[in-house]
């Protein structure tokens, strides 16, 4: 599971740094004349789009806004959530109280309505919505950090090592994040998975990257009114999107078998 | 009297999560570069009438007093006063909340029936090709998006079969039949990609519950396998589900948005995309404080369910 | 003497077996030639056993033997991944052949089994009187009602104080002990010919197992229910059954009466485990909420124990010693009283001593060896470790003491984290020293726990339980402590390997001159160990003195009945 999740995201990636340095057509300028070509005419493997460019080209160039979007989104929800979570786990009383509220309040904004209304507070754009995406996401990994934090200060090596007359700062580096590393690892991908649909979610709104800058929530956006003579053109970057997030997902889930003991069934017997 | 405590103590938290976040969603929209005065007045208002009609919005004041005078009037329902319409928010809101309401709801209960009989059986059967398909259709269905599951649905259903139409909502008159006419293909398209995403959860609560030892002591009291799980693992399986659930259905809220925007529904996602188009600030701050506190009142009714279900969390922690 | 039913699979036990045939149609249980596959894997390897009517038969193997597979195999519970061969009927039932429909008219009628994890053994979200009165019902016991009422006579059977009340109530409300024997009601509800207890008292309290297998054995005797009862403790098992079927490996190496088996045992494996009896059971840490046993309070003596000779100075002096914690939440703001988890304890420790500190869960154990390693703080009261208070120490103070105290813990499994090597984790004591001295002193204190150089690199989950252990005592020691305190340090390992870990911590104890606390539940181990002992009940302390005079002439009663309820293999063998 882990390897054909690595295998996907993988491949999307190769796609992203190839696009970076060659496409089959350039993927921005538009060409009236050769608009909405079927699939292997002129040498558009897959045609052109309404405005006569070149989806093979558009999809390469989209998974990097799309890669760019999710990995920046999940860096800021790492960034503020993990310390949060850290400290809140490790510190308890008060600060536990405050962490945990904050999470509470940011926990009653879904990433979608943030983004919507950071870009209706600040205009919207990729930027706008990697800061949304990425605020939303926090909480949760603050309190996966939290859990994870209380299970491993629950264990008796960090008794040892306070025995050992260790500090806080030693546990926290030694101990806990090494040992929740597993969880956040899980937690990235599962929140990449998220940033990845809520991209192609805001893009098809209009409130994701704004033309010309191609992406696959666009692509289905521009696709929608030609759904009828032309669904092929909602298909690819459909597909696209879907393949991105099952591998992700793949990962994630494979990750997470990994990591968690729990999951590894158990010696000798079970009721059913 | 352990369990009122437990449950004043949750509604004191709700209260006070409300009061934050509807203090996040007045600072945000606050701070939103442009006169609501000159939205109203339009771009040739002299700087004078501008004065004058700040003043009578209210716009010359403090923002904690705009907060205070916002909030007292939230809690009496009213959502304040469009400055681009110069109609009151609230009544616009209520009827299109109501059909984003029953949207959220028929998407819930599709997503309920698709993730409950599909997580319990992939968990059950788990190492059966039969058990190991539905863990893997659940896997591919949250990777499609709700709106791309939508226009699919569309091509397929509306666009070449005919089945039902391919958007809008019903009219004053219409029968019970033509509202689930308008509802089945959106409340699908909700509903079946959450389904898939509960489904795994629900499979994964349901393995759990099938290694605890109290499953074997059903067993060893002579229930056969299904029976046991029926009696003593679903009602523990819930609890865990009942969380993603809660989490779920705000995120459909949301979600919503994107649905009427594919068929066409004026529900109160594309209310807001129309409000955020054209810079009604109070009317946004109006729905998404509607939407704030739906999804804190979830999570609220959420909780309050696990004292039901969890004898444990009636005692106060 | 009943029946010689069981014979072995692996080794000969001679003349055993020659009766069996004759008793087959009356057998309650009749295995033969068990086999269970996982996979590849064999794990139970050929097993005869026959159980007599009313017969009470002991299984006993370490972990791994394959005790607990058998157990399973009998009640047709084992896991779809585990494949079962040869021939097993209990009651008449063919069980490895019977459908699901037979046998679940079986189970919790013919045959029933009792678990040992008593604290998750039971549905949380249900009434422990609907979870008995289920079972009754299902095997036909009439109206609902009427299973209702056979459930609290069930629940007063098995001597739960209040049955109507304890019907109404949930697990959590119940104690460890209290929800075993539900458990044990239960699987008595349908009077079932074959009782099978898989290590049932194993997580429990001394006092408390005493009294749960005193419950069972009255229970079975009374109703002529033949009992299968599996352990790894060779006294508790003595004083259970009739017969003993000893495993080792899949196999039954070695059967016969119990007199004969633990009193002249043949096999080898028999030996080390006699060798290794006597140090306690292996304990699951219990979960919280447990701890009710039903002791009396202590006598409040709150006279201090000098263990100390007199005109030495104590390397450890404990005046008053008190710690409480918080109530629990009441209301929106409220607090119950605070919970004590010590009432005030004094005592004097000599340097060079070796003292055990006894007591059940929640006895204040544990509180006081976090007081003593400076890991807590008491409420009122002093404490003072080699000439430091840990209370009122400063930075400084409080290193040097952290380097004269060391904690060897009781799970090695937990208390070795498992992203680090052996060498990082025996380093982490060890504060600004250079380099080169820091991999020197490592060296060094791991040969010394008798680990392979080669230990240093790899991870602890490469080793078994009692290397862990090993890896333990030597972050313990490298600091060159003064005192070594250790907490159950062989409670959580098998059985095989206790008398080499306590043999271990005894030498090192001696050849670094370190003085030694050795915290315990129960007396066994300690007498090993220790010269002079400390008994802690309701965090108090309730005697103390030379190990010898506390065991002998117990003057507080909770002593006199930790004594009398410790499980002894010559009491066992005297009463069979």
């Amino acid at each position: 599971m882990v390897r054909s999740g690595a295998v996907i995201v993988g491949l999307v990636l190769a796609c992203a740094l190839l696009s970076l340095l060659w496409t089959p057509f350039d993927p921005l300028p538009t060409d009236a004349a050769a608009r909405l070509l079927g699939p292997l005419t002129d040498g558009h493997l897959l045609g052109t789009d309404p405005y006569g460019r070149d989806v093979v080209s558009l999809l390469m160039y989209g998974s990097r806004i799309t890669l760019l979007v999710g990995l920046a989104a999940v860096a800021i929800a790492l960034v503020v959530g993990v310390p949060a979570g850290i400290g809140a786990g490790m510190a308890g009383g008060w600060v536990d109280q405050v962490v945990m509220r904050a999470t509470d309040v940011a926990l009653a904004f879904p990433a979608l309505l943030l983004v919507i209304v950071f870009g209706a507070a600040f205009g919207a754009g990729a930027t706008t919505a990697v800061l949304a995406l990425g605020i939303a996401a926090a909480p949760s990994f603050a309190r996966v950090a939290r859990s994870g934090t209380l299970q491993v200060m629950a264990r008796e090596y960090v008794t040892a090592a306070r025995a050992a007359n260790r500090g806080p700062l030693w546990i926290a580096r030694r101990h806990v994040l090494p040992n929740i590393g597993g969880l956040l690892v899980v937690q990235s991908s599962v929140a990449f998975s998220i940033a990845v649909l809520a991209e192609a979610a805001l893009s098809y709104l209009g409130f994701g990257t704004r033309p010309p800058t191609p992406s696959w929530g666009r692509m289905l956006q521009e696709g929608q009114s030609h759904i009828y003579d032309h669904p092929l053109l909602v298909l690819w970057p459909g597909c696209a999107i879907a393949v991105t997030v099952l591998g992700l997902n793949l990962l994630g889930d494979g990750l997470r078998d990994r990591f968690d003991p729990r999951s590894r069934a158990p010696e000798g017997t079970a009721a059913l | 009297m352990r369990a009122a405590a437990a449950v004043l103590r949750r509604l004191g938290i709700f209260a006070l999560t409300a009061v934050l976040a509807s203090m996040v969603v007045f600072a945000l929209l606050a701070v939103v570069p442009g006169d609501p005065a000159q939205v109203a007045l339009g771009l040739t208002a002299t700087p004078e009438k501008l004065a004058a009609a700040r003043a009578e919005m209210g716009l010359d004041r403090p923002l904690p007093v705009q907060y205070l005078d916002w909030a007292t009037g939230l809690l009496g329902g009213d959502l304040g006063t469009s400055a681009v319409t110069g109609r009151p928010v609230g009544p616009e809101l209520a009827s299109r909340a109501w059909v984003t309401a029953v949207l959220v709801a028929a998407g819930m209960a599709v997503a309920v029936l698709v993730a409950v009989p599909m997580g319990v059986v992939a968990a059950v059967r788990r190492r059966r090709p039969d058990g190991m398909l539905l863990s893997g259709l659940s896997q591919v269905g949250i990777a499609v998006p709700a709106f791309l599951a939508g226009l699919l649905l569309i091509t397929v259903f509306a666009v070449r079969l005919q089945w039902f139409p391919s958007g809008g909502w019903t009219r004053d008159g219409d029968g019970l039949a033509d509202l689930l006419s308008y509802l089945v293909l959106p409340a699908i398209s909700l509903g079946v990609v959450q389904g898939a995403v509960l489904a795994r959860y629900v499979r994964s609560a349901v393995l759990d519950v099938l290694r605890e030892d109290y499953l074997r002591t059903a067993r060893a009291k002579g229930l056969p396998p299904l029976r046991a799980l029926l009696r003593h693992g679903l009602r523990n399986a819930a609890i865990p589900v009942l969380t993603v659930g809660g989490v779920q259905l705000g995120v459909m809220l949301v979600g919503a948005v994107v649905v009427e925007k594919v068929f066409v529904i004026n529900g109160l996602g594309s209310m807001l995309l129309e409000k955020v188009g054209n810079r009604d600030m109070v009317a946004v701050q109006g729905i998404v404080t509607v939407l704030v506190l739906a999804v804190l009142v979830i999570n609220l009714v959420v909780d309050l369910l696990y004292t039901v279900i969890d004898p444990r969390l009636r005692e106060a922690p | 003497m009943r029946t010689f039913g069981a014979s072995t699979g692996g080794a000969s036990s001679g003349a055993a077996s020659s009766g069996a045939a004759n008793t087959t149609a009356a057998s309650t249980v009749e295995v033969r030639d068990l086999r269970v596959h996982a996979g590849a894997r064999e794990l139970v390897r050929g097993v005869d056993l026959t159980i007599a009517p009313g017969e009470r038969v002991g299984l006993i193997g370490g972990s791994g033997s394959g005790k607990s597979l058998t157990a399973y195999a009998l009640m047709g519970l084992l896991d779809d991944e585990l494949h079962a061969t040869g021939s097993v009927t209990v009651g008449g039932v063919d069980v490895l052949r019977a459908g699901e429909r037979t046998m679940s008219r079986t189970r919790g009628r013919v045959a029933s089994v009792v678990f040992q994890e008593p604290m998750t053994a039971l549905n949380p979200l249900m009434t422990v009187g609907a979870q008995v009165a289920e079972a009754v019902l299902w095997h036909g016991g009439g109206s609902r009602a009427a299973a209702r009422r056979r459930a609290v006579e069930l629940l007063d059977l098995v001597r739960l104080p209040d049955p109507a009340g304890a019907a109404r109530s949930f697990p959590h409300q119940l104690s460890g002990g209290q929800r075993q024997r539900v458990v044990i009601a239960i699987a008595l509800a349908n009077d079932p010919a074959l009782l099978i207890c898989d290590e049932p008292t194993t997580a429990l309290d001394v006092t408390v197992q005493a009294r749960v297998l005193e419950l069972v054995a009255e229970l079975v005797r009374a109703r002529d229910t033949a009992l299968l009862f599996i352990s790894h403790d060779l006294a508790v098992v003595g004083a259970m059954a009739d017969r003993v079927a000893v495993m080792h490996d899949g196999r039954v190496v070695e059967t016969g009466p119990v007199r004969e088996v633990l009193g002249a045992p043949r096999h080898e494996h028999t030996r080390a485990l006699l060798a290794a009896s006597g140090t306690g059971g292996p304990r699951t840490r219990p979960a919280a909420g447990v701890g009710h046993s039903a002791l009396e309070p202590a006598a409040p003596d709150a006279r201090p124990v000098f263990l100390a000779e007199d005109g030495t100075t104590p390397l450890i002096r404990a005046r008053d010693l008190r710690r409480d914690y918080p109530g629990r939440r009441t209301g929106l703001l409220g607090r119950s009283a605070p919970v004590a988890g010590l009432r005030g304890v004094s005592f004097d420790i000599a340097e060079g001593a070796a003292v055990g500190l006894v007591g059940e869960s929640g006895s204040g154990k544990s509180t006081l060896l976090r007081l003593i390693a400076g890991l807590d703080t008491a409420t009122a009261g002093s404490v003072e470790v080699a000439g430091c208070d840990p209370a009122t120490a400063d930075r400084a103070a409080l290193r040097r003491l952290r380097g004269d105290v060391s904690v060897v813990f009781q799970d090695p499994a937990g208390s070795l984290d498992p992203r680090m090597t052996v060498a990082q984790i025996v380093a982490e004591p060890l504060h600004g020293l250079p380099r080169a001295e820091t991999a020197d002193r490592v060296r060094e204190v791991v040969a010394s726990v008798g680990l392979p150089p080669d230990a240093l690199e790899r991870h602890p989950h490469r080793f078994s339980g009692g290397q862990r252990q090993r890896i333990s005592i030597a972050r313990a020691l490298v600091t060159r402590p003064r005192i070594l305190v250790a907490d159950e340090p062989v409670s959580a390992l098998d059985v095989s390997v206790r008398g080499q870990v306590l043999d271990l911590i005894t030498d090192l104890a001696g050849s670094h001159d370190l003085t030694l606390l050795f915290i315990a539940h129960d007396l066994g181990v300690v007498a090993q160990v220790c010269d002079r002992v400390l008994v802690l009940a309701d965090g108090r302390i309730v005697e103390g003195g030379p190990v010898g005079d506390v065991y002998d002439r117990p003057r507080h009663p909770f002593t006199a009945e930790l004594v009398a309820a410790t499980p002894r293999l010559a009491d066992a063998l005297r009463q069979a």
